[in-house]
Parts: structure tokens; sequence; C-alpha cells
């Protein structure tokens, strides 16, 4: 019992540490490629500090004065439905209380409480920045989980356990060589899920200054952040876990979820962003139907 | 004595009032009073005698003889218990309407009587010559009346019925002539007995006749146009005196006819009945439409004599034209054509009962009568059956739009119409009398529905839902109706429902939970609209159910046709696959709690027939479950797109619900264990969320007075209990952990992978995604953003509305931390039954298995709501307590903010979606709706292009037919 207590508590601030250091690596990997020397790496750490010490002086209503408890409690829970180690049974968590299915559903929660927030600060950006991320977030969830269903149904199992153990037998048995198709559709709504470019317009600098946290500000803003630094290392191991074999010892999880970390950095540093309506209809149509060629050849 | 008082009063009535002088209208009016009391005493004493009061048996009669030597020298009447019922109508309407000639037209009191005089003599004549002399009467009577009353067009009307009957004395004394040289009698009798050429003659003749003088069509041009141009008193007269009289004559007299094979009756009068009722469509004043019900009226007489008999046929007839003609009568005195066509009265349901008797609306009295009769028909003529309901179809839409288009008009004017009142009283106290009748039929011996376990689930879930509605019923909004007796009779049918042991209880159940709710939501204030599309596809389902039912000969519900058609009408009243139309114009216009009571609780009696039929035909298997799967995906998929872009809350409601149910759709359809089991956990679900949602809005409408999205927002402020509980259902539709909603998609997605539908799957979860756009949309646009300053003196909803939300929401979480409580008792009782096919989940403690997937509700919660505590705690004790600010201070860069109203984000939301979706070809469920409207108008308007409104071609019309039957007889005698 203490130990599944250690467990998870190790796990929420190893992945709130690595998704700090992934968010300060990717700060420097983009100004690299801007041709500037960027910030240090460690900048996430200090800015986080620096917020969680500040107070806010406003807020605008109890929704938005919770959302920041939303988005974390909402990142924790995805966090801890993913095993993280292979045959470490101690790092599996919580993944033996769900499936593929309630992992899809319960990453909305932390969404909700983020949209729920931005709308009762009352500020517009926000709110549009809500429209849109729902708008966008609905067409990827489709490409999304057709891949899942095509995985999952391929190899009989709706669990992340067994659908990481099916891809033991050597790196051929990776689903992404297995459902490529189902594989390149999920990559692609992996896009848009980490919010990169040319999917980036819910946060929208030019348009709608950063969207759904406008009103936020220090405390309430650093657990905005972490939310967002776990959420985003949950979709790492998550995504590893269904396409790239899961991870058989620490340094693979790393290694792993690390490369996948700079696609969409790299993606994303080389784009302009699409219009909302065109960014949906990409997503409608093109990581869908590849998604859809391994869900038929599953069903045939 | 008494015989001879029943019938003769009324004369001796007429040549009193005749001879009394002008001068002394009261007094005239005071005889004519106990004249008439005299005379329905005596009426009435006489059914007694005959037994007419038990309906099974009418067959009695008494002769009465006058005069001396045979007829036609001597009037013989006879007097049958049938006929006595009807006398009973002929002088009730006499005497409810003889205030009003005698206010409007005193010097008309004469010929009053002498119609009723007139109409009880051609009821019980016995002699073809008799019958000629009072059918000349009965007209000049007429038409005298019309010509006296002081209505626009009184001239036409009556020169038209004088036409008719001109060219009617005609046929009918050549046809006289012909049986008397051919028999030498001029008995009715006489008329079987003939053979040959004469019969041939004597028939067409007579048909010919019966047809015009009953107004069938395609005769029926005169009878509209008479009905239109006279006032609404004397027409109301006439339909309860004389055209009963007309009718009931005929019912005699058409059996009796030498026609071969009566069964051209019924071709000739379900050809017409189609027909005419599509012309009805088309028709807008009161009197037209009530020309078209008589038509419909009398082509059902038709189509009777032509396939039944004795005993049957007689009982059948007298109920409906008795009542038929009762409800005319009332709606004639409610309706004021010389005042714009307006009506009057104590209220909607004054108006209602006429025309739900009209529509044979169990209970009341005329339906007992159609329904043995269509049970005749489906097993005998299935055919003239389809085409019998398709036009009983088409006359209810054209009542009920009749009767939504006056209801708003009626809460105007109060003042009170007796003889209307009377007559509603009359034909409400006869509707117990037939069901007290009636009572045998009726079974609640063994359910329809075999397990115990879902009996107890609907029994319950009915319960349940009409009693958190009742609360709430008193908080209404400016105009609005008191509505909570519908409600309460519209839940307690629904309650009983399950309990039902054959197909006619279930359908009488049904109809009357389903009309209790259209009265309901009448109430609403600017109803009309919804009122009516609710009635239509109410009428729509009930009309399609009552076929099922009735084609399944016997047993609640057979494969086949019957059970398709059962579920097409169950998926008509969820509002599946296009049909939703009614839903989303009938549950934003409803009252109070009612839409909740009717998305929460009273869809579910779908659900109810689809699992009833099911269960009957095959042990578990719909019929083309993976069609219904398929249909429920596509709703699901289709409202949910609708609903983001909905302008209304209420409307974005109504279309959620539909979307909603689209699950449960898709689960029954499975037929598997898993499959039943998430479409009775999302049945339970949507009952809970949706009327949580609904009483949610009734709370809202009822501080703001609006429910349009442009005028709301920022209501958390004002509303924060309504918003918490909203917020609660919200979360659990939208299926996100831990709340109730995600176990109902969890057993859906399982079953269907189970059983391989992947692409339903896919559509179904996409469906539930989409559920985000709309429930961001509900909570931001009602209860977020800026507050308007229009709803800045909104309150709290009041308790009685809170309270049942509350329940509902504990319900929610609860269902969703230990949804095992729920399925501990669903998963055995769906094991029992036979036909499911898969594998059950299996349940372990907190845990629940499939072959696939693992769901542990329990600790996912128990998660989810740890680390919100503990970081709701943190932010509670650390000391982080910002201040609560204005609504408009925000970071807008250092410019002030415009007004609230322009903060608030509302107009074009999801904007860029709607843009992403153009490319999709525009196919609206409203359009292809209007397109077959559009379709039934156009034929409607092409067969009403016979009435021209030209006496000359009515004429014409007769003789046409006349060479038509002659030709048709000939060639098949």
């Amino acid at each position: 019992m203490l130990a599944n207590f250690t467990s998870v508590a190790l796990t929420i601030v190893g992945a709130l540490t690595w998704g700090l250091l992934l968010g300060g690596i990717s700060r420097s990997v983009t100004a690299r490629i801007h041709g500037r020397m960027g910030p240090r790496v460690t900048q996430n750490f200090i800015d986080l500090w620096k917020l969680f010490r500040k107070t806010s002086s406003i807020h605008h209503g109890g929704m938005f004065w919770m959302a920041p408890m939303f988005r974390i409690t909402g990142a924790i829970c995805v966090l801890l439905m993913v095993p993280l180690v292979i045959g470490q049974n101690i790092t599996y968590n919580m993944s033996f209380a769900g499936d593929v299915f309630l992992l899809i559903y319960i990453m909305f929660f932390g969404c909700l409480g983020m949209a729920l927030g931005a709308g009762n600060s009352g500020h517009p950006y926000a709110v549009i920045a809500v429209s849109r991320g729902l708008a966008q977030m609905s067409s990827y969830e489709l490409s999304f989980s057709i891949a899942v269903v095509a995985i999952a149904v391929g190899l009989h199992t709706f669990k992340i356990e067994g659908i990481v153990a099916a891809q033991q037998a050597g790196i051929t048995s990776w689903n992404i060589f297995r459902f490529p198709f189902a594989s390149a559709g999920a990559l692609l709504a992996f896009l848009p899920m980490q919010m990169a470019y040319p999917f980036g317009i819910v946060l929208a600098p030019q348009e709608i200054p950063i969207g759904p946290p406008t009103e936020y500000s220090s405390r309430m803003l650093s657990f905005m952040l972490s939310g967002r630094a776990l959420f985003g290392v949950a979709k790492l191991i998550l995504f590893v876990s269904l396409l790239f074999g899961g991870a058989s010892s620490w340094l693979s999880l790393f290694v792993k979820t690390f490369l996948l970390y700079m696609y969409p950095i790299v993606v994303s540093s080389v784009f302009p962003r699409f219009r909302t309506e065109q960014s949906i209809r990409f997503l409608w149509f093109i990581p869908t139907t590849l998604a859809l060629v391994d869900l038929v050849r599953v069903m045939l | 004595m008494v015989k001879a008082l029943a019938i003769f009063l009324p004369l001796l009535g007429a040549f009193i009032n005749a001879w009394l002088p002008g001068k002394n209208p009261k007094a005239s009016r005071v005889v004519s009073y106990l004249l008439l009391t005299a005379g329905l005493a005596a009426v009435v004493m006489l059914s007694i005698q005959l037994g007419a009061w038990n309906l099974n048996d009418l067959s009695n009669s008494v002769i009465l003889s006058t005069g001396v030597g045979a007829p036609p020298l001597s009037i013989n009447l006879e007097i049958t218990a049938g006929g006595t019922l009807a006398a009973i109508v002929m002088y009730a309407a006499t005497i409810f309407s003889l205030r009003r000639f005698a206010l409007t037209t005193p010097r008309s009191q004469p010929l009053v009587l002498g119609l009723l005089t007139a109409s009880l003599g051609l009821l019980f004549a016995t002699d073809i010559f008799n019958s000629f002399v009072f059918l000349e009467i009965g007209s000049i009577v007429t038409i005298g009346l019309t010509a006296a009353c002081r209505c626009g067009s009184r001239w036409e009307a009556a020169i038209k019925a004088a036409l008719v009957s001109g060219l009617v004395t005609i046929l009918y004394l050549l046809a006289v002539a012909a049986l008397y040289r051919s028999t030498g009698m001029l008995t009715l009798e006489a008329l079987g007995t003939l053979t040959g050429g004469s019969a041939i003659l004597v028939a067409i003749l007579l048909l010919t006749v019966i047809v015009t003088e009953i107004k069938a069509y395609p005769l029926t041009g005169w009878g509209l146009d008479f009905y239109q141009g006279t006032s609404s008193i004397v027409a109301g007269l006439y339909s309860a005196t004389w055209s009963l009289a007309v009718l009931l004559w005929a019912a005699k007299v058409l059996p009796l006819l030498p026609v071969g094979n009566p069964i051209i009756y019924a071709w000739i009068g379900a050809g017409g009945l189609v027909l005419s009722q599509l012309a009805g469509l088309r028709a807008s004043s009161s009197g037209r439409i009530m020309g078209y019900s008589t038509s419909a009226y009398a082509s059902l007489l038709l189509v009777a004599a032509g396939t039944t008999t004795g005993a049957f046929y007689t009982q059948i007839v007298t109920v409906l034209m008795v009542f038929s003609s009762l409800a005319k009568f009332s709606l004639f005195m409610l309706g004021n054509p010389e005042k714009k066509d307006r009506w009057s009265g104590y209220g909607t349901i004054l108006f209602l009962a006429p025309v739900l008797v009209l529509a044979g609306i169990p209970p009341m009295p005329v339906f007992w009568a159609k329904f043995s009769f269509l049970a005749h028909l489906a097993s005998n003529f299935p055919v003239i059956f389809y085409a019998v309901l398709t036009g009983l179809f088409l006359e209810a839409v054209y009542l009920f739009r009749f009767w939504s288009a006056r209801s708003e008009k009626v809460r105007v004017e109060r003042a009170s119409k007796p003889s209307a009142v009377a007559a509603v009283l009359l034909m409400l106290t006869a509707a117990i009398w037939i069901t007290r009748m009636s009572w045998g039929m009726l079974d609640f011996s063994g359910s329809i529905i075999a397990s115990d376990g879902i009996r107890n689930i609907f029994h319950g879930l009915f319960a349940v839902g009409t009693l958190l509605c009742l609360p709430g019923v008193f908080n209404r909004t400016g105009r609005e109706k008191n509505y909570w007796f519908w409600l309460l009779i519209s839940g307690a049918a629904l309650t009983i429902l399950p309990a039902a042991g054959n197909g006619l209880t279930f359908y009488l159940l049904w109809e009357i939970s389903a009309f209790a709710a259209v009265i309901g939501v009448s109430k609403g204030v600017a109803a009309k609209n919804g009122t009516f599309w609710y009635a239509v596809f109410a009428s729509l389902s009930g009309y399609l159910l009552l076929a099922g039912i009735l084609l399944s000969k016997g047993s609640f519900v057979i494969a086949g046709l019957p059970a398709i058609l059962l579920t097409i009408a169950a998926l008509v009243k969820m509002g599946q696959f296009g049909t939703h139309l009614w839903n989303i114009r009938a549950y934003p216009v409803a009252p109070g709690t009612m839409p909740a009571f009717l998305a929460g609780t009273a869809s579910k009696a779908a659900v109810l027939l689809l699992v009833a039929v099911a269960l009957t035909t095959t042990g578990g298997a719909l019929p083309w479950g993976r069609v219904l799967a398929w249909m429920g995906a596509l709703t699901a998929l289709a409202t949910a797109m609708l609903a983001a872009f909905a302008p209304d809350y209420r409307k974005m409601l109504a279309y959620a619900s539909v979307s909603q149910l689209g699950f449960v759709l898709m689960g029954l359809g499975l037929a598997s264990i898993l499959g039943w089991t998430a479409a009775f956990y999302q049945t339970i679900h949507h009952l809970i969320f949706k009327m949580a949602l609904f009483l949610g809005a009734a709370g809202v409408v009822y501080r703001t007075g609006t429910s349009e999205f442009n005028n709301l927002g920022g209501l958390v402020k004002k509303m924060p209990w309504t918003f918490a509980f909203t917020l609660i259902a919200v979360i659990s539709f939208a299926s996100v952990p831990p709340l109730a909603g995600f176990g109902g998609k969890w057993l859906l997605y399982n079953g269907l992978v189970e059983a391989g539908w992947l692409p339903v799957l896919i559509v179904g979860m996409f469906a539930s995604v989409v559920a985000f756009l709309y429930s961001f949309r509900l909570l931001h646009g009602v209860f977020l953003g800026q507050l308007s300053p229009r709803n800045a003196h909104a309150k709290e909803a009041p308790l009685p509305l809170l309270i049942p939300q509350a329940i509902l929401a504990m319900a929610i979480m609860v269902l969703g931390f230990k949804p095992t409580i729920l399925l501990n008792f669903l998963v055995p009782t769906l094991e029992a039954i036979p036909g499911l096919s898969g594998l059950a989940p299996v349940i372990q403690g907190d845990m629940v298995l499939t072959a696939m997937g693992t769901w542990n509700a329990w600790m996912v919660g128990l998660m989810v709501m740890g680390f919100f505590g503990v970081a709701f705690v943190f932010f509670w004790i650390s000391g982080h307590k910002p201040k609560y600010v204005g609504q408009l201070d925000l970071g807008f860069a250092g410019e002030m903010p415009p007004s609230a109203d322009e903060v608030h984000y509302s107009n074009n939301f999801f904007r860029p979606y709607a843009r992403a979706l153009s490319f999709l070809p525009k196919i609206h469920a409203e359009k292809i709706f209007r397109g077959t409207t559009k379709t039934f108008n156009m034929l409607g308007d092409g067969v009403r292009a016979l009435f021209t409104g030209d006496g000359r071609t009515y004429l014409a019309h007769s003789l046409i037919f006349l060479l038509l039957l002659f030709v048709f007889l000939n060639g098949g005698m």
C-alpha cells in the first residue's frame, strides 16, 4: 500500500520534472532552429517557482478558481492510468482501474475544467480559444479513437498493459509497424493534442493572446502550467505504450518519450498556423482516412 | 303512448311556435323547452326499455303505427335501440341550441323543431316513401334555417343545398317508382327482393342519393360549401340532428341495396376517405374543416357497410355516427365564423375534447368503435385497413392543426358557451360510460413484458420521473397556464404502461399519456406551433402502434410487418432519424417542468415499446437490429452537431436529448447482454441527467424569462446551485469519468466491439466527442461569460425546482461512483432473457470486466476526487485568497472593455466548425419534411380542385357518379 502511494507520488513528481525539462529543451531547440540562443533548459522550473510563490490579486468566480485544480487533477489521472515500465508492476499505478476507453474519456476531464475556468473568466479571447479548441479536439479525437480501436481490436485487448505486452517481440512487433496506417493517423492527431503548429489555433498568440489562460496569473497559472507539463508527459507515455512498444526500462522510457516529444517541436517550428476550419477539415480527412485503412484491415 | 310522444312532441312544438305570435317569444320558448324535455324523457325511457345502454345488442325495436292502413298511406316507424341513442343526442342538441336560436333568429324556432321532427322521422322510417317525405321535409327546413340566419354567404349555402336536394328528389322518386313497379311494395325490405335490371337501376339511384346526402367523397362539395356558408349555430344543429339522421338512415338502407357484393361500398369509402382527407389538409376555415371531417365519417360508414354485418355493424355505426355528430355540434357551438372565425370558451380542453373524439383518441367514445372496427378490417381486409388508417391519420393532422391554431385565441376570450359546455360534458360522460363497458377488453393480468426486472425498472423510471417533475409545476412564467393535472395524468398512464397485458391496453395508456402531454405542452406561452407538431407526431406514432397491434391479430405483436410498424412508432416517439422535428419544437415551448417530463420520462415509453417488441417477437433481438444501431449512431452524430449550433438553450437540450437516445438505440440494436445492459444503463442515466438539465432550464427561464443564448450568460453568479447541478449533469452526459455517463458508453463500446460493429462504434464515439461542443456551449452560453445587465435582477431558482435537481445530481454521483449497484441488478435480469446473445459483463466487487476491457468506477472516482480534494484543500489553506472583482475587470491591454453584452461571446459560436462542415450537402430533415408536406398539399389541392364552389358542378358530380356506378355495377353483375 505504502509502496503504491510512494510510486504514485514519485510518478507525479518525476513526470512534472521531466515535463518541465522537456519544455525547457524544446524552448532551446526552437531557439536554435530560429538561430537564437534561447533560454536555459531550466527556465521552466524558474518560471514555475516564481509563479507559484506569487499570489493572484483577483479572481472571476468559483469555476475560475477551481479550473487549475480540474486541470491538474485531469493530468494526474491520465498519467496514473498508463503503466510506466513494463515488468515493474509497482509503476503500473492506477492502470488496473480502466482500459483505453476510460483513458480516452478521462483525458477530457482536465480540458473541461480548463474550458470552464476560461468561460468563467469572462474574457472573450479565452472563450474563443475554447470554442476553437473544442472544435479541433472533437476532430482529432475521431482519428485518434479509430486508431486506438483498430489497435485494441487487432490485439484483442483494451488494456494498455495488454497492448504493450503484445509489442514485446522485437521492434517489428511495435504497433507502428503492425498498424502503420492507424499509427500515422494517431501521430497526426498527436500534433494538435500537443498544440503544435500548424494546429496551434488554441493559444494563437498573435490573435487571441494565449487563449484559455488569458486571465490567469501567479499560483493559479503555475497550477495550469504544471497541469500542462504533466498532461504532456502522460500523453507521451500513452503514445509510447500504444505505438512504440512501451518502455521495458527507465532508460527506454526517457529516450522514447524524449524522441516523441521532439517530433511536434520540429514540425511546429517550420509550419505556419492553419485557420480553424482548415485544421478541422485536415483532421477529419487525412488522419481519419489513414486510421480507417487499418480499421478496415482489422475488420476483415 | 311513450313512443308517439318521443316522435311527435317536437312537431306539436313546431306548430305551437308557429301559431304563437312572435311578440311573445318567451312563451314560445318555454313551451318548446317543456315539450322537448318531455320528448327527451320519452326517448330515454324508450332507450332503457329497448336495452340500448348495453351497446352489445342494439337489435331490439318497437313499431309505432300511425294513421290508417298500411304504409305509404300511414306512417309506420320502427324505433330501434340504436336509434333511441341518436334521438337522445338530437333532443339534447336541440335543447342546448334553442336559446341561441332564440337570441339570434327568434322566428326560426318552428323550423328548429321541424328539423328535429324530420330527423326523428327519417331515423325511424321503415318505408321508402315515408323516408322520402321526411327527406323532403328535412331538406326544406334546412334550406329555410340557412336562409334565415344572418350570415354572409347564407344564400349561396341555401341555394346549393336546394339544388342538390332537387336532384336527390328526382333520383329518389325514380328509384321509388322502379321499386314499386317491380315489387309492388314500398318497404325497405322490398329492396332486397329486387332482381335484374330494376335492381341495378334502384341500386345506383339510391346509392347516388345516399352518397350525396351523407356527403361522402366525391359528392362532398355541396356539404363543404354548406358548412362554410351557414351560421355556426345552424351548422351545429344540422350536424347533430339532420346529418346524424341521414347517416343512420343510410346505414339502415345500404345493406338492403341490391348491389351484389357490398364490398363496393368499402372501396368507395376507403378511396374517398384518403382523397377527401388529403383535400382536408388544405382546409382552413372551421366550417370546411368540419365538412371534411363529416366526409370522413360518411366514408367510414360506407366502409363499415361494405365490410361488416349484423349487430357488429349496427353497434359500430351507431357509436361512430352519434358521437362524431355530437362532437361536431360542440365544435360548431364554440365557433363563430361570423366573427372572423374566432373561438371562445373555457379553455383548451373544452375545445380539445371534441377534436379528440373526432380523431378517435382513447378513451373518447368514438375510439372504442374505431378500434373494434379497425381490428375487424385488419384481420379481413388489409388493403382497406391501410387506406382507412391513412385517411384517419390525415384527418387527425388537420384536426390538430385546427385546434392548435385556435387554442391560443381561447386564452384571450373567456366567455363560455353553455351549449358547447353541455355537449362536451355529455360526451365526456359517454366516454366514461363506454370505457366502463369496454373495460373487459383491457388486460392487466399478465404484462406483455415477461421479465419482472425490466418491468419494475420501467415502473420505477416513470413513477420517479413524474414525481420529480411535480414540485416545480407551480413555478410558471408569465402567461403560462396550469399544466400539473395533465402532467400527472400523462405520468400516471406511463407508470401503469409496463403492466399492460395486451395490445389494446398498451395502446390506450400510450395514447392517454401522449395526448395528456400534448395538452400540457399547449399550456405554454406561444406553444401553438410546437403543440401542433407534437400532436401530429404523437398521432403518427399512435396510428403506427395501432396498425402494428391490430395486424398482430390478438397477440401484442408478431414478427414481420407489425414488429416493424411498432419499431417505427417507437422511433418517431424518440425523435430518431429525422423525426426529431417535433422534439425541437415542442420542448422549447412547453411550460415549466413539462419539457423535463417529456424528454426525461415520457421518451422512455419508446424504449419500453422497443423492448416489448423485441421480447415478444424474438425474445430479445429487434427486427433489423443493425439498421437500428446505424439509425441510432447517425442520429446521435447529426443531432449532436445540430445541438452545437442551436441558438436556444432548451432547443439545444432537445437536440441533445435525441442525440443521447441514439446511444440507447445502438445498445438495443445489438441484441446482446452487453448491448442491452448498456441500453438500460443509458436509459436510466438519460432520465436522470436530462431531467436535471431541463429542470435547470426551467429555473433559468423562470428567473430570466428567456432561453435564447444571446440573452443569457454569466448566470453562475446569480444561480450557483442551478449551475452546479447542471454542471454535474453536463459532465455526466459528456461521459467524462468519474460521473455516471461514462458507464453507459463503456458498456456500449464493449458490446459493439464484441459484435464486431466497428463502424457503428466509430460513429458513436465521434458523436460522443461532438457532445463536448454543445456541452460547453450550454454551460458557457447560460452560466459563464458576462452577465447581461438584462438579467441583473435574476435570483436563484426556487426550491421546488432545485430540490429535484439536487436529488438527480446526487443520483449521478452515486451511479458514477458505484455503478455496480445498478449493474448487479441489471446483469442478472438481462442474463435471464433467452434471446440475448453474447457474454455478460462480470462484476467482481467494484470491478466490471468484459472479454476485452476493465473498468473500476470506484477506484477511478476515488482517484479523481482524491487529487481534486488535495488540490482544493491546498489552495484553500495556503492563504491564496484572491479578491473577487467586477465582471468587466479584464486584461484588455489597458482598454476599457465595452458593455458586458459586447464582451460576451455568444453569437456565431462554433462558426469555424460550421465553415468546416460547409462541404456537406445540406440535407435537413426539416427540408425533407417540408417537401413531403408540400407534396401532400399539392395532392390535396389536386383533389379539392373538384370542389369548385359552383352548385352546377356538384350536380354534375352526382350525375357522373351515377353514370360510373351504372357502368361499374352493370359490368360487375
